[in-house]
């Protein structure tokens, strides 16, 4: 067996000038880079950006199409078989390893026999991730029942079983929620300090991007930047639009250069009505303990909302949290199995054609006609919203600045990136002037600056009087937001403005002291032991506190007396994520459990 | 209502228009599969291959032997055993088998009757069948005229004897070609198939897209996602029925210029309209392609089978003859080959154009139910 510990002074994987094309098409072109034993690299970008394709490679699933790649000291090309034994990989999509129908203690042997561990090595890893996981309640579940967040879970558990020197992940959290997150980091940050674990995942979360110690930005399969993540954002010049300094930011900058993307000072969309008295405005929607129940299983449970004219509200959450259902029933798509709904004041059974003509939606999957040109698609909306021919011939080009598609008109929509065609989508659902839009997952893989584009167009639609009703779970999407509702397994779990919920959290559970130290491992090993809930977020630590002055005092004296180097420990607000985790506990205190 | 309908038509228009592969199909099915079908098509008893057995080697045996000739039989193999001839016929050499016994020639100058055995493969049954009968048609006619030559039917006193003589004349299709029917029948097997899948298709591709959803947020009624879909593709197939009525069947095979083509016209596009409600129906039901492409493969036969096209609907049973009366093509097919081929008029086929109506006006009426209901 191929145990050769790696020697510690090379590094534990090198990849230089790497690429892969399908057919023609390059999909990662010329990357390099270098992973150092015990680090976590974060490889960032948005969806079609190329981060399977070099995670497949670096695994010995791909072949390349040019460069070198070693990893754990082996050219992976050369020998992919010897390079799997040292590693362990978990695939894109929520626990695609797993078998469904077996349960999670014979998802967790099939996979330790696989690896053939040895069974008293095999006892003690099943039941150590079995509790940190806090999986070890479910062991007789099927793996087919369990929740998303616990199916990644258990998918990481069966990766991690072996123990392996070098953990790929793909995209490990995307659309799962924030306590199974928060889990997940947990897992990782002991592997890492207690076996100096080296971790490569990718992410289209660039708020994950301090949860690692080095990252690299991909966009069209380059590199478009690479370092310690504080350090890339001190770089970025913070002028642009007062916006505060983020790994979005830096992403977009380091795009500025090869794109000729205007800084995009964008055309007023109407005449931009008065940005309206929210506190006086009439509820545009109106809910009352809307239910969805499909068979046993209760996908919307006793919902209660109201949004006002013209108000921009966020429902963030996880995948399978309920937001979709929520929209489908509010457009009339599913009919609701309990509860009412009103929509500008009507009932939405009973008046559902008339309501029709005054929505705008856009679903969460692409559903405009790829065969269809740009032009053609808003030819289509405008006939069946039945706009007058002279109006239409206004409108399109309108929309076309709007969604920046000019010179776009005849491309086939199938075609576009991913970026335009939600916005072309946008356009579609905004054509006929609606006083209400829902928007489903508008953002979702899309690349940061088409992220940035898309808000902007959303804002400009809010402020002429329009109300928006847009799901996410991007937890940074949240500050676009007027008002959030906080959705978790089908139920709410708060609704409030973004800073209204940071407080109401923070009073709660405190400020977050982030302990920067150059021996984040040990620091972290001590520190845990005085303040349980201590977390790993890349190099730093975060420590909730009541008390911010006494803890950082006492966190600098336990540091000081372990001889352990202390950098700062600043006092940060808490984050969205955080906030959420709070709101979850709060709404049922066992939860905590049955995730 | 009209300018939703008028978006929604060109849409679909533009969608079928611009994909090749769908067209080619079309296209082909339409013309070169209704070609290959009326030629390639043929049940009757041509080059038979055709083993003898001559166990009596007299002249009068061989004189026998001799009357299978070209153009039905072609005698490939004479054989002198059982096992060689058993042979033969496993491996499908040959498909008939003449067996001439020792003692015919004798049996036939002393007993005045003497039989041979014809061993035919009924695999492939109806052919054989004909053959059957051919073979027993040249015994008799080798008798007769071996009686003749022996003197023993003293010419002029047949009618002596009580005879019926068949005098046939086939109507409509006096050489009784082969290639009128056949085709005429896969085109109408072609336009049941065509004119259910494609509306199944299109809109099944709408549900695997997701752009039914975004369509049902519109004030678009489900009816009239309907009646886009019926109306485009019902179009398609008839002009594509056309082309292949005009450039194949009548050109190629020189059917008859007969009746009055308004009125089939009429017919197809009432026909097409009801298998299109089929179509839909199936994609009430389905949710990917694949799935609508095997349930096509459930429903296509039993429409084929009990609309008479294959066998006649008095030779099924009872059962079989009332679920027939559920099959549109059994309807059309009536109206069709009475126009095309027997050139009658609405007033001859009346019933039928009202059954075909009723039904096609109960499949819409259940097709716009399941759409207000799925989709609605």
């Amino acid at each position: 067996m191929a145990t050769a510990t790696l020697n510690p002074a090379s590094p534990v994987i090198s990849v230089q000038n790497l690429s892969k094309a399908y057919r023609r098409q390059p999909a990662v072109r010329e990357v390099s880079f270098e992973l150092e034993r015990g680090e976590v690299f974060g490889l960032l970008g948005p969806d079609g950006a190329g981060k399977s394709s070099i995670i497949q490679m670096l695994t010995g699933v791909l072949t390349k199409t040019q460069g070198e790649a070693r990893v754990a000291g082996q050219d992976v090309f050369a020998d992919p078989e010897a390079v799997k034994a040292h590693i362990g990989y978990m695939p894109q999509g929520l626990g695609l390893n797993l078998y469904d129908s077996l349960t999670v203690d014979e998802n967790i042997d099939f996979f330790g026999d696989l690896r053939e561990v040895s069974p008293s090595t095999f006892e003690r890893n099943k039941a150590e991730l079995l509790q940190i996981t806090r999986l070890d309640k479910f062991r007789e579940r099927p793996a087919g029942q369990l929740s998303g967040g616990m199916r990644q879970k258990l998918a990481l558990c069966c990766t991690l079983i072996h123990l392996p020197e070098l953990i790929f992940l793909d995209e490990p959290t995307t659309g799962v929620d924030p306590i199974s997150r928060r889990d997940f980091w947990m897992i990782i940050n002991r592997l890492v300090v207690e076996q100096e674990t080296t971790v490569f995942l990718t992410t289209s979360y660039l708020d994950e991007a301090e949860r690692c110690h080095r990252v690299a930005l991909l966009h069209q399969g380059r590199i478009i930047a690479q370092g310690i993540p504080a350090e890339l954002m001190s770089q970025a010049s913070t002028e642009a639009q007062g916006q505060p300094r983020s790994l979005e930011e830096v992403f977009i900058q380091a795009l500025e250069p090869e794109s000729d993307a205007k800084a995009a000072p964008v055309i007023p969309l109407e005449e931009l009505a008065p940005p309206l008295d929210l506190e006086d405005a009439a509820p545009a929607i109106r809910v009352e303990a809307l239910t969805k129940k499909f068979g046993r299983f209760t996908a919307v449970d006793q919902v209660s909302f109201e949004v006002k004219t013209g108000e921009t509200f966020g429902f963030l959450g996880p995948n399978g949290a309920g937001k979709t259902t929520v929209i489908k029933m509010l457009t009339g798509i599913l009919p609701p199995t309990g509860g009412r709904a009103l929509i500008a004041g009507l009932e939405l059974r009973a008046a559902r054609q008339r309501i029709k003509a005054e929505l705008g939606y856009m679903s969460q999957k692409f559903s405009l006609y790829g065969d269809l040109t740009v032009t053609e698609n808003l030819r289509l909306y405008g006939g069946i919203y039945r706009m007058a021919a002279a109006d239409l011939e206004r409108r399109i080009p309108e929309i076309l600045a709007m969604a920046d598609l000019e010179g776009r008109e005849d491309q086939f929509a199938q075609g576009l990136p991913l970026g335009i065609r939600q916005r072309l989508a946008l356009g579609c659902a905004i054509l006929h002037r609606p006083r209400l839009v829902f928007l489903d997952e508008p953002t979702s893989g899309v690349d940061p600056r088409a992220r940035r584009k898309f808000w902007q167009i959303i804002g400009q639609l809010a402020a002429s009087g329009v109300t928006i009703l847009v799901s996410t779970h991007y937890m940074d999407e949240a500050q676009h937001c007027q008002r959030l509702a906080l959705m978790h397994q089908g139920r709410l779990v708060a609704v409030g403005s973004p800073e209204d919920l940071r407080q109401q959290a923070e009073a709660a559970t405190g400020r977050i002291l982030d302990v920067g130290s150059p021996a984040f491992r040990e620091a972290f090993l001590l520190l845990q032991e005085h303040f349980p809930q201590a977390a790993l977020h890349g190099s730093r630590i975060h420590i909730p506190s009541q008390q911010p002055d006494q803890d950082r005092e006492r966190i600098q004296q336990l540091l000081n007396q372990a001889r352990l180097p202390v950098a700062q420990i600043l006092d940060s607000p808490l984050s969205m994520e955080d906030t959420f985790i709070h709101f979850i506990q709060a709404a049922a205190p066992e939860s905590g459990n049955d995730l | 209502m009209h300018q939703r309908l008028a978006a929604l038509l060109r849409k679909e228009y533009l969608q079928f228009f611009r994909d090749r592969a769908l067209i080619y199909i079309v296209l082909y099915v339409f013309t070169i599969e209704i070609y290959v079908a009326g030629t390639g098509f043929n049940i009757e008893v041509r080059n038979y291959p055709t083993a003898v057995y001559d166990r009596d080697n007299t002249q009068w045996s061989v004189q026998l032997a001799e009357k299978f000739r070209l153009p039905y039989f072609r005698v490939t193999h004479l054989v002198h055993s059982d096992p060689e001839m058993e042979a033969l016929l496993d491996q499908g050499t040959v498909s008939l088998v003449l067996v001439i016994p020792y003692g015919f020639a004798r049996d036939l100058a002393e007993k005045n009757h003497a039989a041979v055995q014809a061993i035919a493969d009924g695999t492939l049954s109806n052919t054989a069948l004909l053959a059957m009968g051919y073979a027993s048609q040249i015994a008799q006619e080798f008798a007769l005229e071996l009686g003749e030559r022996l003197g023993r039917v003293v010419p002029g006193t047949e009618h002596l004897g009580p005879q019926v003589q068949l005098k046939p004349r086939v109507a409509y299709n006096p050489n009784q070609k082969a290639e009128w029917f056949a085709s005429l029948i896969e085109l109408f097997s072609v336009i049941t198939l065509v004119a259910i899948l494609l509306p199944a298709a299109a809109m099944v591709r709408e549900k695997e897209r997701g752009t039914i959803e975004q369509l049902l947020v519109t004030p678009i009624t489900p009816v009239e996602i309907m009646l886009a879909k019926v109306i485009s593709m019902a179009s398609i197939v008839l002009v594509a029925s056309a082309l292949s009525l005009f450039l194949v069947i009548y050109p190629i095979f020189g059917l008859p210029w007969r009746g009055n083509l308004l009125l089939y016209t009429v017919a197809t596009a009432l026909y097409v309209f009801s298998a299109t409600g089929v179509g839909l129906l199936i994609a009430t039901v389905c949710r990917t392609l694949p799935q609508t492409i095997l349930f096509l493969l459930m429903v296509i036969p039993p429409i084929l089978f009990l609309s008479g096209s294959w066998t006649p609907e008095e030779a099924l049973p009872t059962g079989m003859r009332m679920v027939t009366y559920l099959s549109p093509l059994k309807y059309y097919l009536t109206i069709a080959y009475g126009i095309l081929l027997k050139g009658a008029g609405f007033w001859q086929l009346w019933q039928h154009f009202v059954g075909l109506t009723v039904l096609g006006l109960l499949l819409f009426g259940f097709c716009a139910l399941r759409f207000r209901r799925y989709f609605g």
